[in-house]
């Protein structure tokens, strides 16, 4: 009796898992609707995907955006819908999108849910500068503006070798601490776009031999390694000079540091990254 | 055991001695320079403070409940601690703002107060009832915690605050370092100075009031300086986890039950615990820093079952030789059929 029950167990924990796994499979669906016609109400939950329609110039096609998504020009009417750790998913829902944007997994277990209501789900993480062009002209493609999208991208192409050039002949790269979170130096790795954008503007990181996107860096690897430049993208709530592991630093004496950036553009794999891209390059030129 | 306490007593001093060297001596950069030294050194100080204070509170907790299982993070102390973290930043109040022990030490009182209140049960509070209510105090602080983040979102504060929370020993402002460190040792000099009805107490509440302790006040005293203790710290270093568990089981061995030296005995193994804790953090996983209240947790959890392990073995013996039922089964039948 107790090994047939234990069977059933198995049984209905067999269940569940497939009910689990074509959940998750739902997601795979193709994104263009059923009648071919590009997706005309959008649901971005995130300020890159925003930043990137808005660059595009279809943001009128946004009918919900996330908590984090930059502010959208007045003639929009996109209901804010929480973010990715707190979606108000019903509202979504009752906003009827045909297209959901984020930079989530597929497999996400929120997004998850959204697929089974029949809601179709884009997520793209673009974590280099090639990457993030390439998901503007899929986006560009996907709300039926490919040639816009093309042009865009173009531009900012010409505009990032142009920078190129413009760097390259510089005598110096400076080595950067890129401070993106406190308490603790929060800080970047190379898989992170940020670290790519930081070579593009004409800098070296100071942690580029760590593999991962953001991790706490160790306050003495910090000053061992003695960066030339510090660069804040996150507000100061404490005063640099009471942290002793700025305060060693040759760069925090010289006042080579930079803190008035436009972090969101820095820290948002869109189009607006060459503006900060741009902004850091010419900052790094005088320090 | 070792033989003579105080012989004890100056063994953990040298050992803490050590251990502060060794952390003003070993790190990712190995000999220090002068800036290196002074980073070290600030982290060293806070630890010290951080550690004695939470090891102290937790030898003042386990002695007033009479509960070997109690502890600062275990009964909702640090927790409530943490929701005045938050009330604080709602009220405007930074993070580095010499106003946050005010905040943290209130909501620490609360909690405390509530738990123990919740879980007191003729005059002792039994294992049981005091961690259902140190779970559910924990819990109820954490989700009004989780709240602010919700209802924070998109001005990027929340994340800075869950990070505070998490434990780090990076703090550097002179003045709180100072405050946390004249708020801890007075704490301790005041343990040491009731080390006599901690004694009482620890042996129950009842036995207290006979050996004429003046109960009330005393439990009044003990809570305000278990929350003034856990909340300062709180204030300068966030949640950290388990020092105030383990250490005072630690210090009793080596001491005994004497809260005159038990207290000494845990502020100094506590400094240590956390100065050695810390040095893993820093060390281990370069050019990485690791959560100091991984660590400590990571060395506290398994000891909090084990305890806790051993303390449902001893109830079930004792309950086993005083179940009527179970008596009936070794009495001999042909007596019970008399």
């Amino acid at each position: 009796m107790i090994a047939s029950s234990r069977r059933a167990w198995f049984r209905r924990v067999g269940a569940a898992v497939l009910v689990a796994l074509s959940a998750i499979g739902c997601d795979q669906r193709p994104e263009r609707s059923a009648t071919g016609e590009p997706p005309h109400r959008i649901v971005s939950l995130a300020p890159s995907c925003t930043e990137t329609l808005l660059a595009l110039g279809v943001a009128p096609l946004l009918v919900g955006v996330s908590d984090y998504c930059p502010e959208l020009p007045a003639a929009c009417h996109a209901t804010r819908v929480g973010g990715l750790e707190n979606l108000n998913v019903e509202a979504l829902v009752g906003l009827a999108p045909d297209l959901v944007l984020t930079v989530q997994a597929s497999d996400d277990r929120g997004l998850a849910a959204l697929a089974r209501l029949g809601v179709t789900v884009r997520g793209s993480n673009p974590q280099s500068i090639d990457a993030m062009l390439a998901e503007v002209e899929a986006l560009a493609t996907l709300v039926g503006v490919p040639e816009r999208g093309r042009e865009l991208t173009a531009a900012l192409r010409a505009r990032l070798r142009a920078l190129a050039v413009e760097v390259d002949a510089r005598p110096h790269r400076p080595l950067v601490y890129v401070e993106v979170d406190e308490p603790g130096c929060w800080t970047i790795g190379r898989g992170s776009f940020v670290h790519e954008a930081l070579l593009l503007a004409g800098g070296r990181n100071v942690f580029a031999d760590v593999a991962h996107s953001y991790f706490q860096a160790s306050q003495e690897e910090l000053i061992g390694r003695a960066p030339e430049v510090i660069v804040l993208l996150h507000p100061i709530v404490r005063p640099l000079a009471e942290r002793p592991e700025i305060a060693a630093l040759a760069a925090w004496r010289d006042g080579h540091v930079i803190a008035e950036l436009d972090r969101d553009a820095l820290l948002r794999s869109s189009p607006r990254l060459v503006d900060g891209i741009e902004a850091l390059a010419r900052r790094l030129a005088a320090p | 055991m070792i033989r003579s306490p105080s012989r004890a007593l100056a063994l953990l001093a040298l050992v803490l001695l050590a251990a502060f060297a060794a952390a003003l001596l070993i790190g990712p950069q190995g000999w220090p320079s002068e800036s290196i030294l002074r980073l070290r050194l600030s982290r060293a100080e806070l630890a010290v403070i951080v550690g004695a204070g939470l090891a102290c509170t937790g030898t003042v907790l386990q002695a007033l409940s009479g509960n070997p299982l109690a502890d600062p993070f275990v009964i909702g102390a640090s927790s409530g601690a943490a929701v005045g973290v938050v009330v604080a930043r709602w009220c405007g109040v930074e993070l580095t703002s010499r106003w946050l022990p005010l905040f943290t030490v209130v909501g620490a009182y609360a909690a405390i107060v509530l738990v123990l209140r919740i879980a007191r049960a003729g005059g002792r509070t039994p294992v049981q009832t005091l961690l259902l209510a140190g779970v559910t105090v924990s819990t109820l602080g954490t989700a009004i915690v989780l709240l602010y983040y919700n209802f924070q979102t998109g001005t990027g504060d929340a994340g800075r605050t869950m990070l505070f929370l998490m434990g780090n020993l990076s703090e550097s402002k002179p003045e709180l370092i100072g405050l946390a460190a004249g708020c801890v040792a007075l704490g301790i000099v005041a343990a040491g100075l009731s080390a006599r009805a901690l004694d009482a107490f620890a042996s129950g509440e009842a036995t207290a009031r006979h050996l004429g302790v003046d109960v009330e006040r005393c439990k009044l005293g003990f809570c305000l300086l278990s929350a003034a203790l856990v909340g300062v710290v709180v204030a300068v270093a966030g949640m950290i986890g388990f020092v105030g568990l383990i250490v005072p089981h630690a210090a009793r061995a080596m001491v005994g039950h004497s809260h005159r030296r038990l207290i000494a005995a845990s502020a100094l193994a506590g400094a240590t615990f956390l100065l050695l804790a810390d040095l893993a953090a820093r060390t281990v996983a370069v050019p990485r820093e690791l959560s100091v209240g991984a660590i400590t947790a990571l060395c506290g959890g398994p000891f909090f079952l084990l305890l806790l392990r051993r303390r449902v073995r001893e109830r079930d013996a004792l309950s086993h030789e005083l179940d009527p039922r179970a008596k009936a089964s070794v009495v001999p039948p042909t007596e019970t059929s008399r």
